[in-house]
């Protein structure tokens, strides 16, 4: 579907009901229907890269023009609750896929049991909700950015986990403490746009949990993700081929240290929120340690301040992500002939996944109905060379920095 | 939202006053009206039999924001809101946690479409949350203090 079609439906769809706009939408029948959606784009002032909002975007906004694809999206769930300690739903969303398509996806398919209030599991198709807000990062009206900062989440690649959480709650003083852990495996596919484009099927294991302590202002949570590949992408496996028929120990070391199968990516995530009545105030910060030169140990971070005045909420964000760097990594091959190909060819998929980034972000929302709002953002982006990772195609002449202004409809019904 | 004229002005300090007029010229009438529309005492109601007589602030904010589904007493809370934006539910967000109802929207989005649960019971009037009350031992309401009958139990107060 044409993203101008998508933005022409949905709008038809919300104009359509003006019914869900008068009263709440969140209702709590045995069976309900509900949804949420985004419309809006972004401009690049600068067309010299393509600024896109997480890796599974093949495209994005180039400078000719607004483009509706790096944030429209619309989501339909159905929630059944047969009995208080019993629920089931399902999710769908329709956005900017990798293919260049708005093929819906499911997202959420589950069913949770409460053994008790305090203890449940759930088990099906769950959302990526390890991150805080990671798990609704789709849902633009349940945050006050037009977007989630890219620096921390652009490169979140998980739009589901298939597999069970179990989560325990216990009250601690004027607090509630809450774990969680969870085992699942997980199966996306993200458009690769440099060396030999292609799409790279993401599949394997993860597991791991979180500890939140939630008081009445604040949130902290800290938690660790342990993810296993078991999928090369194709590039990389061309790659390891050809280092491997060289024979050269090192460069059949290299190709052994270069793939993603079977690799360990760790996530260590820690934040605190505090929320004050018109005051919201965020601080995360992550840290990822992998066994692949392909993806080397990135630090990324964001701090966002917000403040409602009347139905008016500015802010402001700054965000940063700073990686390892791995492409002078020696293959042990001469640089003549016919190994200098192989060798530019291994330095450019080494820095693929690389980022030295800081965003700096200014705008409002404006809740100007009870279940829809409208959001202004501009980005002032610093991107310190190796933009691959949080970019599409870019020019080589770009100097890293771009301006990017927003504008987008947030919607529930 | 009920017609400002009909309701007692409550006490403001010069401060508030101030505050007040200079967000009505701000952020135009519809803010100001909001800001002005008032209910009168609010107590947070729960069946007589519930086991509990008193909750604490922090209790009463955990149980209506969906972070703990069970009174003190153990049972599953069964928490019930007004359905539509009336000055009592503006005023009790308002009281209970300094947010507007569009921010009590917004946190419900990002619960409810995250499968983290669901929103209160939404009751149509006072008459149907006293009703919900008064028939389940573990629902949660909030009234005004005048619209309440022998049948509750008060357990926590508001402040105005």
């Amino acid at each position: 579907m044409k993203p101008r079609l998508f933005i022409i439906m949905g709008l038809g769809f919300w104009l359509s009901s003006p019914v869900a706009l008068a009263d709440s939408p969140l209702n709590s029948e045995t069976f309900s229907l509900s949804g949420f959606g985004t419309l809006g784009g972004a401009y690049n002032l600068d067309g010299e890269a393509n600024f896109i909002r997480d890796g599974i975007q093949p495209d994005g906004a180039d400078g000719r023009g607004f483009t509706g694809s790096v944030d429209s999206r619309l989501g339909l769930q159905a929630n059944w609750k047969p009995h208080e300690d019993f629920e089931g739903v399902i999710q769908l969303v329709s956005k900017y896929r990798y293919d260049g398509s708005y093929r819906p996806q499911v997202t959420w398919a589950f069913l949770k049991y409460a053994f008790t209030p305090d203890f449940q599991i759930r088990a099906g198709r769950l959302g990526y909700d390890i991150y805080p807000f990671a798990e609704s990062r789709d849902v633009g009206y349940s945050y006050v950015w037009v977007r989630p900062p890219v620096d921390f989440f652009g490169y979140i690649y998980f739009s589901h986990l298939d597999g069970a959480d179990l989560t325990l709650t216990h009250q601690l003083g004027n607090g509630l403490l809450k774990g969680k852990l969870f085992a699942s495996q997980f199966n996306d596919a993200i458009p690769v746009v440099t060396t030999i484009p292609d799409v790279y099927t993401l599949k394997g294991d993860a597991w791991g949990g979180y500890l939140d302590y939630q008081t009445p202002n604040w949130l902290f949570r800290a938690c660790l993700v342990i993810i296993k590949p078991e999928t090369e992408q194709t590039a990389v496996a061309m790659l390891q081929n050809a280092l491997r028929s060289t024979q050269v120990p090192q460069a059949v070391s290299l190709a052994g240290n270069m793939g993603f199968a079977d690799k360990t990516f760790n996530f260590f995530t820690t934040g605190a929120v505090y929320d004050d009545g018109p005051f919201q105030g965020q601080l995360m910060l992550s840290r990822i340690l992998t066994d692949t030169l392909s993806y080397p140990n990135n630090t990324a971070g964001y701090a966002s301040l917000a403040y409602r005045i009347g139905e008016w909420t500015p802010y402001l964000v700054y965000s940063r992500i700073k990686s390892g760097r791995n492409d002078h990594v020696d293959t042990g091959l001469p640089d003549t002939p016919p190994f200098d190909v192989l060798n530019a060819q291994v330095g450019l998929a080494l820095s693929n996944n690389q980022a030295d980034q800081s965003t700096v972000s200014l705008g409002a929302r404006y809740d100007f109905a009870p279940n829809a709002a409208f959001k202004l953002q501009v980005d002032r982006i610093h991107s310190r060379g190796y933009p691959t990772l949080l970019w599409g195609n870019t020019d080589p002449d770009w100097d890293g920095r771009a301006t990017i202004f927003s504008a987008t409809l947030d919607f529930v019904f | 939202m009920r017609p400002l004229l009909s309701l007692p002005s409550p006490p403001m300090s010069w401060f508030r006053r101030w505050r007040q007029f200079g967000l009505c010229g701000l952020f135009g009438l519809s803010s100001c009206l909001g800001l002005a529309a008032q209910a009168g005492e609010l107590v947070v109601i729960v069946h007589p039999n519930s086991g509990v007589k008193q909750l604490s602030k922090a209790e009463v904010i955990n149980i209506f924001m969906g972070r703990q589904r069970k009174l003190p007493s153990g049972a599953t809370a069964l928490t019930v809101d007004l359905n539509k934006p009336s000055a009592e539910k503006k005023n009790f967000y308002a009281r209970l946690i300094g947010k507007e109802l569009t921010e009590i929207n917004s946190y419900w989005a990002r619960l409810i479409f995250s499968g983290q649960g669901s929103p209160p019971r939404q009751a149509e009037t006072a008459e149907e949350v006293l009703e919900i009350v008064e028939n389940n031992k573990g629902a949660i309401g909030y009234l005004q203090r005048n619209q309440i009958t022998p049948h509750v139990q008060i357990v926590y107060t508001l402040p105005e």
